[in-house]
């Protein structure tokens, strides 16, 4: 059953790619570009972000690998296969660039608890410094001046 | 013996680097440090991995490969294309004092996607295809790029000084510039001179 209709998706495939010219392979090469370029941006801001975008970037370089088999059909006048490729490449690009989105908010989220956390660490770490600082000082001091306090004067020796 | 002014002194600087290691972790989430130097690198190989054995002296129908790679120091994901190009002696290279690319049209092309430090390779296998000699000219009618078969129809001279028929094949480095939302050539290429022969 399901080879059945893998057969019929294939030829219904076969059919809409026939007869296609120059025109109508150039514009879905457009759309696969322009979708390539939008989900990169996507991708580079989640990654500037700090987001793991391994996944993403795995994805980005197959669809780039079908954005390029496609242009190079397209040059070779084989337009058949070019448009193939370019739906390819959308296919490939579909829901991606709204994971990178999803990434780079979780990115941005995660950072901003981090800062505040670390900022907290290090309020708490400051005002223990300072307490402490200003108790160790007293302390020091007035062990400083006992021990200079039971310090025998030096004589002079004279020659 | 240290003065108590001296050890107040001593104290206190003791106690501001220890806030500065408190507060450090924070600092280096806020503060942005200024970055090294960004370019890219685009490199040819010969087929052993080495700047050695690249392909010369080809003939018809034969295969040969060299390494092509791009390596990303720009600080953040960037979006490469490589084109590959063919031309003789009199054709124009890209140029690199007006970084503007050789305007001849691309056979081949790849496209990457490179984070910060990150390594591309790729073997190009290549093989020239229905080659033909008349007197003082080669005509080199296709080039076959990674099962690619590309009409190029090149015509190599005769060198008399170098003695040869000559062709490079050369890879031009293109850059995607978010703020113009289209790539520029990168000014950064690199070639391979074959020497096209007869064969035995």
């Amino acid at each position: 059953m399901l080879l059945v209709v893998f057969l019929l998706l294939s030829l219904s495939r076969c059919y809409l790619a026939s007869g296609i010219d120059s025109g109508q392979a150039s514009s879905i090469i457009g759309e696969a570009d322009n979708s390539v370029r939008a989900t990169f941006a996507a991708v580079a801001e989640a990654e500037a972000a700090g987001a793991n975008v391994s996944s993403l970037s795995a994805r980005l370089d197959e669809a780039g690998k079908a954005l390029s088999a496609a242009n190079v059909a397209f040059r070779l006048g084989d337009y058949e296969n070019a448009s193939l490729f370019a739906e390819q490449c959308l296919s490939i690009m579909e829901g991606v660039g709204s994971e990178a989105k999803g990434l780079k908010a979780s990115a941005e989220v995660a950072r901003q608890n981090q800062l505040i956390l670390s900022a907290a660490f290090s309020s708490v770490g400051l005002s223990v410094l300072f307490v402490a600082g200003l108790f160790g000082w007293r302390s020091l001091k007035a062990r400083f001046v006992r021990r200079a306090l039971k310090m025998k004067p030096e004589e002079a020796v004279e020659a | 013996m240290i003065s108590l002014g001296d050890f107040r002194i001593l104290y206190f600087a003791s106690c501001v680097l220890l806030g500065l290691v408190i507060v450090g972790p924070t600092l280096a989430l806020v503060v942005s440090f200024p970055a090294g130097e960004r370019f890219s690198e685009l490199y040819l190989l010969g087929p052993g991995h080495m700047a050695e054995g690249y392909p010369f002296n080809v003939q018809a129908g034969t295969e040969y490969s060299v390494v092509l790679g791009a390596v990303n120091h720009m600080g953040g994901m960037q979006y490469y294309i490589v084109y590959a190009k063919l031309r003789n002696q009199t054709e124009p290279l890209p140029n690199a004092t007006a970084a503007t690319p050789s305007p001849l049209e691309p056979l081949l092309e790849y496209r990457m996607f490179l984070r910060d430090g990150q390594v591309w390779e790729k073997t190009v296998v290549f093989a020239l295809e229905q080659v033909s000699f008349d007197g003082n000219s080669c005509g080199i009618a296709k080039l076959r790029i990674d099962s690619n078969a590309f009409n190029v129809s090149k015509l190599a001279v005769w060198d008399q000084a170098s003695r040869g028929f000559y062709c490079q094949l050369f890879f031009e480095m293109w850059i995607y510039n978010a703020t113009v939302s289209g790539f520029q050539f990168h000014n950064r290429f690199v070639g391979n001179w074959l020497n096209v022969t007869r064969g035995f």
